[in-house]
Formats: C-alpha cells, structure tokens, sequence
C-alpha cells in the first residue's frame, strides 16, 4: 500500500514539475519578447536623450550665450558700485 | 545460468557500451565543437562598445560629452541612379559632386562617405530615401563650449587600433577611467530568433567610463580666455598662457593658452597647439620669481625687510658678466622692500650672494622646484636646474632675479601659491572628484606637498608685495580699492646662452585679496610686440581679470581710495 502511494505521488510530482517547467519557460519567453521591445525603447530613448542633451548643450554653453548677448548689443558694465554695509561713524541726531 | 539470460545481457551489455561510447564522443571529444554549434544557433555574441564618460566644469556643464553621430556608407552595386544619388549626396554633405562621384566609382561593395554624420544631414538623407545608401550610429565626442580650455580637456582620436584613445590634458591622462571597459555580451534567443530573458555576461558591472567633476569654474574660465585673447591680440604677443588657482586648496579654477585649438575638429590644427604649455614647457620666470628668493632669505634670517643693500649703486660685475637693473636706475642702500617694490636686480644678487649656493639650492628645493608638483594633467614637464657642480658665481647671482633656470608655469604658480596659504605648498588639481556608473563619487581631497617657508614669513612678504602693486611699476593698472598681492616679471629670452635677444616673456603673478587671498592668478605673454614689460601688458591683463573675479564671488573692496 505504502509502495503504491509513493509510486503515485512521484508520478503526480513529476507531472506537477513538468507543467511548471512548461509554464515557467513559457513565461521567460514571453518575458523574453517583452524584454527585447524594453531594450529597444531604452535605446531609442537613450538616443533621443543624447540629441536633445546635444541640443541644450549647444544652445547653453557659455559661448553661444556671450556671442548672442553681443549680437542683441549687450556689453559688460565696466563700472562696478558696491554698497558699503559698515555703520556710520555717527547718526545725525 | 541459461543460455538465452546470457544473450540478453549480452545484448544489454552492448547496447549500454554503445551509448556510453556514443556519449564519449559527443561529450568528451566533440564536446567543444558541439557547444559552439548549439551557441551558434541560439545566441548571438557582441562587443559592447562603453559610453565615454563625460568632463564637467564645476557647475555640472559638460566641456566634453558624446554626441549621436551615424557613420554613412553606399553600396554603390545597390544603388539605381548613381548620378541622381551623387548630387544630392553632394548637396547635403555639402562637398563637391567630383568628390562623391569619385567615392562612389570604386569597386567595393560598400564605400563610407562620412564618419561623423550629424543628426540633421542624416534625417534630410533620411527623407530622400536612397537606394543603397545607409547609416550605422556611431556616438562620438562633443565638446559643448567649443575650444574653451582646450589644451586642458584635450581630445580624442583613434590609436594604432582604430580604438578611440584620449590625448592630452584630462583626455590623455585620465584615458582608462573615462573609457570604460569593452565587454562581450551574449543574447539568448528562442528557435523564431526571439530574445529570451537569460543573464547576459557576468562581468558587465560598470562598463560605462567614469565621469570627472572638474574644480574649473567656467564663468571664471570663460573670462580668463577673453581677456588672455584680447591681451594676446592688443599687445602683439606670439602667445599667452594664465591660470587661477584656489590660494587654500590648490584647485585650478582656470586655465588657457593660446594659440589653441577645437577639439572637435583637432586634425585641422597645428600639433604643437594640442600641448599644454602651462604644465609642459618650461620658461626662465624672471622678475616673478624674486619673491620666493626672498621670502626664502627672510626667512633664514639673512636679510629683513629694512636691510639696506650696500652694493646696489651701479650695475654688479661678476666675472666676465654685468649685471644691470632693467631701467639702468640705482638706488644705492636701497631696502629689501624698496628692492621688490623697484623689481631691482642689483638687490636680488645681494640677497643671492647672502644665500650663497647652498641656500640657493635649498629654496629651490623648499619650493618644490627640483620635483614635479603632481598636477592631474598629461604632460608635466620638469624645470630646468644645474647640476650642484655647475653653478658658477654668475649663475647664483642671476638665479636671484629668475634667469639661468626654467621651470615651469604651473610650478611658478604652485610655489608663489604657498606665500598666499601660510606657507604650504598645496598640490594643483584639476579634477575634483570620480563619478561611477553606480552613482557613487570619489572625491579627490587637497593634498599638502610641505612648506616652503613659514607663515610670519609669508605675513611679511604680503607687504612688501602689496607696496609693489600699489607703488611699483605696474600701480597704473591696480584694481583701486583692493589689497592684491602680486610681481611682475619681465625675463628675457636666452638664445644661444645669451640674452641679446630683444625678446622678452612678460608675466605678472599675484594673489587677492591680500588679506584673506581667494585665489591666486599668473599670466604669461611671450613675445609681446608693443611692449617688452610684464608691468605693461600681463599686469593690466591679471588685474582686469582679478576686477571680473571680485564681482563674480561678491568680494567687497576693503580700502577707501
């Protein structure tokens, strides 16, 4: 009775095993599909990432900036003012 | 035991030999051939080229990055219109017809046009759909600011390999840490040729190259390479060189030369630009370097502020040499301070001859001149010192006002530094910390190299270098209202082991402000054309950049003039 058990709960353990192994696999290459369409997005983005990081750099950089300033007729203050903030030798009364 | 039992093992026994036999040969020794097979049918194997890590000034802009960039190419046996093709090739690449014409004449199955095809150019080819022309991405570097501190990012090209190699400045010596690693990466793919999610490779941990955070602040950068170029340009100098440095941590905050370069384009430019004469070629420093002469006699107790010189009436003949001051003015029994105030030559060979040979050396060694200072830059070059034995009596008496030896810029600057600093001689460094892929920082701290002399020393030389800003040579030019510390310079150039040449080096060195020094700053001009002095064209320069640097940090003038 007891060797009549055991060989039935083997079968049915190895039936259980065999489906998850089916499921499992099944599901890794789904996830496998899934996985390669995120990888493709994160390239496109990443590359879209880089030409717009290309974009801002190039229309932020110290350079342009200067050389845009000069064209709309910027120019350096040459006289600097700064205001003193030490009290007085003595307040008028 | 019966004869039918016999067979049946027998044949059992055969059966499990062949297999086991079999098995051998499948698993022992076609074992290797057998995996590559099964790899070849279900993964796919490629070389992960690493993202170049970035080089940030110290607000976070990039000086150099990467940008997308495609490789273009033709199969010329592909393409329908070969004429047609031709001229819009040509319209967009804006090249000439002949040069893509001849391009796409070859034979080869597959021609490249452009390595390092813009993103703009490749969405009007894009649009134009042609046959037989296509595009591989092909990332390459950026420098958002152009040419600014050119000399000091550097740039990248390729090595004997065709692998992209950084060359000089930071490019150059921190290569292997912004380059990454290369790594094999293998996708696992199911039998419809679909990726299946499977571990990859097991050492692809921080492929991308590492990020460097510089101490280069670019407003302060920016400001420099304008003024440096303006001044190059007005006084009709061959070339220019200055740097800033943090007076208590030895950062350097700034630092350019020209002529330069563009590091996108560096195959357009003269090679002996790509150098970086700041840290690899040496000069004699002239007038700038009597301060540390000094400093050190002081600070041996071999002269005082007071000290009256007593052979400073005429010019010093020494040997077959006579040694002038550089307006043929004397001051006899004039003081040490009135000797630095004056820039007197004269005074300097009396301190000199005080020091003897021995102290000489010693303040050259006490000043970091006999060893590099360490700066994170390719390049460093060593200064250019006699040997004990073949120093003459003329050659301590020169030494003593900057000629007869060369050193370099960036050991002038971090010598004269520690006069600002009480003394200690801090390490320059460009680099302010290492960021990995992984989000962690390697912060790079200041680093002591020693002290020079002492910080009372350094107290009494701030004086007698204040006086000389604002009663030498160069006192038209002072920023008014701030005390700044600081010599000019005026060396001539040796040609042939002699100084006929009418050619001189024209510098100013100085650190502000004087009481509670911020930075410290020297400017170089070779050659300058309108002017031979450092008190007429690099002091105007380093006080018009000192002027920018106290409004930029809000430093407020101390002094009611």
């Amino acid at each position: 009775m007891k060797l009549r058990i055991l060989i039935i709960s083997s079968i049915v353990l190895a039936v259980v095993m065999g489906i998850a192994k089916i499921a499992v696999a099944s599901s890794l290459s789904t996830s496998g599909i899934s996985y390669g369409l995120l990888e493709t997005q994160i390239q496109t983005l990443q590359k879209q990432n880089m030409i717009l990081a290309e974009q801002l750099y190039t229309d932020t950089s110290l350079t342009e900036i200067a050389s845009e300033a000069a064209t709309l007729g910027f120019v350096p203050d040459g006289k600097v003012v700064a205001v003193d903030s030490s009290i007085p030798v003595a307040y008028a009364r | 035991m019966s004869k039918r039992f016999v067979i049946v093992f027998s044949l059992f026994l055969l059966s499990f030999l062949a297999i086991n036999l079999k098995l051998f040969q499948w698993q022992i020794l076609k074992a290797d051939t057998l995996v590559a097979l099964a790899k070849s049918q279900s993964q796919t194997s490629f070389w992960l080229t690493p993202q170049r890590g970035d080089i940030l000034a110290s607000d976070g802009f990039p000086l150099a990055t990467n940008k997308m960039a495609y490789v273009l190419f033709a199969r010329p046996g592909d393409m329908k219109d070969k004429d047609v093709e031709s001229q819009l090739l040509a319209t967009v690449l804006d090249v000439s017809l002949a040069t893509v014409s001849a391009r796409l004449s070859t034979t080869s199955a597959w021609v490249p046009l452009d390595w390092h095809l813009p993103e703009a150019q490749k969405e009007q080819l894009d649009k134009l759909q042609l046959a037989g022309v296509g595009f591989d991405e092909n990332p390459t570097r950026f420098y958002p600011e152009g040419s600014m501190a050119a000399q000091l990012v550097g740039f990248v090209g390729k090595d004997s390999a065709g692998v992209d190699t950084g060359y000089f400045g930071l490019e150059g010596y921190y290569d292997r840490q912004l380059k990454g690693r290369t790594v094999l990466a293998t996708v696992v793919k199911d039998a419809l040729n679909r990726p299946i999610l499977s571990k990859t490779d097991d050492n692809i941990d921080e492929t991308t190259g590492r990020t460097l955070q510089l101490h280069i602040d670019r407003t302060i950068q920016y400001d420099v390479e304008q003024k440096l170029l303006s001044g190059v340009e007005k006084y009709g100098a061959a070339s220019g060189l200055a740097a800033v440095m943090d007076s208590h941590t030895g950062a350097i905050l700034a630092m350019a030369s020209f002529p330069n370069f563009n590091p996108s384009d560096f195959w357009d430019f003269d090679p002996a630009s790509f150098r970086n004469p700041f840290v690899s070629d040496t000069y004699e420093p002239g007038s700038t370097f009597k301060p540390l002469v000094m400093a050190w006699a002081i600070d041996h107790g071999l002269v005082t502020p007071s000290t009256q010189c007593d052979t400073c009436s005429g010019p010093v003949t020494i040997g077959d040499a006579t040694i002038h001051t550089w307006d043929d003015k004397y001051f006899p029994n004039t003081t040490m301070t009135e000797v630095i105030q004056h820039s007197d030559n004269t005074g300097m060979v009396y301190v000199a001859q005080k020091m003897k040979l021995d102290g000489m050396l010693s303040m050259l060694h006490d000043f970091h001149f006999d060893q590099l200072t360490g700066v994170d830059l390719q390049g460093e070059a060593e200064a250019q010192i006699h040997d004990k034995n073949n120093w003459y009596p003329v050659d301590l008496a020169t030494a003593g006002f900057g000629q007869g030896l060369a050193v370099t810029p960036i050991q002038l600057l971090t010598a004269f530094n520690s006069l600002a600093n009480d003394g200690i001689i801090m390490e320059p460094q460009v680099v302010a910390s290492i960021q990995k892929e992984d989000g962690t920082t390697i912060d790079i701290q200041p680093k002591e190299l020693g002290q020079s002399v002492s910080s009372t020393t350094t107290k009494v030389m701030r004086e007698m270098l204040v006086n000389a800003v604002n009663k030498g040579e160069a006192s038209f030019a002072r920023v008014k209202g701030y005390r700044i510390a600081g010599k000019t310079g005026t060396a001539s150039v040796a040609v042939a082991g002699g100084y006929n040449d009418p050619r001189t080096i024209a510098s100013f060195i100085g650190y502000a402000p004087a009481d509670d020094p911020k930075f410290t700053m020297l400017v170089i001009l070779h050659e300058p054309a309108s002017s031979i002095y450092g008190a007429e064209t690099a002091a105007p320069i380093f006080f018009s950049i000192a002027k920018d640097i106290f409004t930029y940090w809000h430093i407020l003038p101390t002094v009611n003039e």
